[in-house]
């Protein structure tokens, strides 16, 4: 498919899904949107992302499977260095593995499927008896008009998962999508929908990486999750995209009654990042928690956050984001903390805490907190400063290298986020970490 | 140097502008009294070269339809320099207060520490915004900021009443108690009168 955006394309990329007429036209109008909204006038710089540039469709060469065995020899070899096959063998109840635009794998553990729970390919699911949901709850959250990559997204949006688990249902192993991005100059535009029933739970893992290549790459990928009266979902992704990546994510979930909303978020990789998951508490009691940590180096803009809207009363939402600036990158933490006049006795907590490496780096702090009801309580802590000499003296004395000092502190500084993470995934997490402070040394 | 600005509803709009470029090694300390009746805006600038230090303790009082805007920027260039942001907000009635507090720790500005304090009361149907930034260019600083938006305990307001006060002077009793701390830092009592001459007509 050629490079760059037009309506040929996105009638393209339908017709080869074999869509139903409708979506065919919501790409439409989300194609129509997308031309007639300017780029963000905030933020990180983007004018190195040229959509004319981006392939927005690449398809590999295998339909999806639903054995490892059977996906094609250089794309399963690049899943098993990743580690995907073995997690889902050892922890896993279900994966999901994308190869540029397309799902290549997916399967369910049988015990799972038994349960009612539903996990498949988003294009599969448009085809099964889950298509009138689908339909109900598509882009309902993150509608086209949210901003211009959202409507981009619906334009072109290709792969992902939809996920359905049905009401008072525990899924005990958490279910993972894992995107591998290996096509240079091309955009990866997954949705994610996820609709958790009344009283059910779900640990969702998603994870992201691709190798380097010298032109820009797009992710522009979409999660929707609905949260039903006192369901529980948590939300945990490792983002490790390559150096030339503009990852330009959203990320909803509405929570209602009693249901509570749980993100856990490490960004590492990335070019350039704009990534603000977000959490609409729409019912009575209903709750949100943020941990997230975000390491920029070298080359690096990343501007991450949270938001969260309180509509009803005594919800409650807590937020605790570290971020990690070295080598000349830049760190930005965003957030928004909205509290409606009906939202009668909601809590907030946000505490951000930043930590320079160096004096090249640069580390910004922006939350905006817009409360308008009386009965609200809301708290907010901020740092930012560097590693105390005191900690590495003590360390040091101790008989460890300053750099595994430093390595030590760091890793200290973000357990908050790994402790929240399956052992592998926050194993990874901490490598990602000795790695990014062995090249700061 | 300490200098003390009171505006009070006698004026229907109120807005001011107050820059400070302070001088190496110099210390200022600047409290702030603005009681709100209408729209207010508020500008405050303050660059700090080094060993400069600011301490800025400001209390808004804002009721009826009340709209208050309140920019505090700071720079920090200097090595070892240090600024204090205290904000004690209290709103009420149909009154909005829109913040943004910003901090700049620019390169070389080692050892510089900049810390925003910010405390809101809300009630009735106020309304709160607050935009706390800090903005670091330079590891070896401490850049903080705090917020806490809450509102007047029922438990303290009944005790009040239970000796005899109405609602609205038992709400402005517990919104003097909680800028008591700014108002102790003025010394000069022709001052003080005149602001508890200003809450009073403000009830």
């Amino acid at each position: 498919m050629p490079k760059g955006l037009s309506e040929d394309i996105v009638r393209e990329i339908s017709a080869r899904k074999k869509e139903p007429k409708w979506m065919l036209n919501f790409r439409l109008r989300s194609l129509r949107i997308y031309n007639e909204t300017p780029m963000p006038n905030w933020g990180p710089d983007l004018s190195g992302l040229n959509i004319e540039n981006i392939q927005s469709y690449v398809r590999p060469r295998k339909e999806m499977v639903r054995n490892w065995k059977d996906v094609p020899g250089e794309i399963r070899q690049t899943f098993e260095d990743l580690g995907i096959p073995q997690a889902e063998r050892v922890g896993l109840a279900g994966v999901g593995a994308q190869f540029d635009s397309e799902l290549v794998y997916h399967n369910v553990k049988a015990a799972v499927a038994h349960q009612g729970v539903y996990y498949d390919s988003i294009e599969n699911a448009l085809h099964s008896k889950y298509r009138g949901m689908i339909h109900r709850h598509f882009m309902q959250l993150v509608p086209p008009s949210d901003h211009k990559f959202a409507a981009l997204h619906g334009a072109v949006w290709s792969g992902g998962s939809f996920v359905y688990v049905p009401p008072h249902t525990s899924v005990q192993f958490p279910l993972q999508s894992y995107f591998r991005f290996n096509a240079p100059g091309a955009g990866q535009f997954e949705h994610t929908l996820i609709i958790v029933d009344e009283g059910a739970d779900l640990h969702f893992i998603e994870g992201c990486s691709a190798p380097k290549y010298n032109i820009a790459n797009l992710h522009a990928g979409c999660v929707e999750i609905f949260v039903k009266k006192n369901a529980s979902v948590k939300y945990s992704t490792v983002e490790n995209w390559s150096k030339n990546m503009y990852n330009l994510n959203t990320k909803r979930a509405i929570v209602e009654t009693g249901g509570k909303m749980e993100w856990v978020t490490g960004s590492f990789g990335s070019h350039v990042s704009m990534l603000y998951p977000m959490a609409i508490l729409n019912g009575p009691g209903a709750s949100m928690e943020y941990t997230g940590v975000t390491f920029a180096g070298e080359d690096q803009d990343l501007d991450t956050g949270v938001k969260v809207v309180h509509l009803a009363p005594n919800t409650t939402s807590f937020i605790n984001a570290k971020s990690l600036a070295k080598d000349g990158g830049k760190n930005t933490f965003r957030s928004l903390v909205k509290v409606s006049g009906r939202a009668k006795n909601a809590k907030s907590y946000t505490d951000c805490q930043s930590l320079m490496l160096d004096a090249k780096s640069t580390s910004n702090t922006i939350p905006k907190f817009d409360i308008s009801s009386d009965s609200a309580d809301i708290a907010h802590e901020a740092n930012v400063g560097k590693i105390s000499e005191e900690e590495i003296t003590y360390l040091r004395s101790r008989g460890l290298s300053e750099s595994d000092a430093r390595a030590l502190i760091v890793r200290g500084f973000t357990n908050d986020v790994s402790k929240e993470l399956p052992f592998e995934y926050a194993a990874e997490m901490n490598n990602l970490i000795r790695l990014e402070m062995r090249e700061n040394m | 140097m300490k200098i003390v600005q009171i505006l009070t509803p006698n004026f229907s709009d109120i807005s001011a502008s107050n820059k400070f470029g302070l001088k190496s090694g110099e210390k200022i300390t600047f409290i702030q009294i603005l009681i709100g009746k209408i729209e207010s805006d508020f500008q405050f600038f303050a660059s700090l070269p080094e060993g400069a230090k600011l301490n800025v303790q400001a209390a808004i009082i804002a009721r009826d339809s009340c709209k208050f805007k309140y920019n505090y920027h700071v720079e920090h260039f200097g090595v070892n320099s240090e600024s204090n942001f205290n904000l004690i907000s209290s709103l009420s009635g149909n009154s909005q207060k829109e913040t943004e507090m910003l901090i700049h720790f620019n390169r070389g500005a080692i050892g510089a520490v900049g810390v925003e304090k910010e405390s809101v009361i809300l009630s009735d149907r106020a309304k709160n915004v607050s935009y706390p930034i800090i903005n670091s260019d330079e590891e070896k600083i401490n850049g903080s900021h705090s917020l806490s938006s809450g509102h007047i305990d029922t438990l303290q307001l009944q005790y009040l009443r239970t000796r005899g006060l109405s609602e609205t002077e038992a709400r402005n009793m517990i919104t003097r108690a909680k800028i008591l701390s700014i108002l102790n830092l003025i010394d000069d009592d022709d001052k003080l009168k005149y602001i508890q001459e200003a809450l009073n007509e403000q009830r």
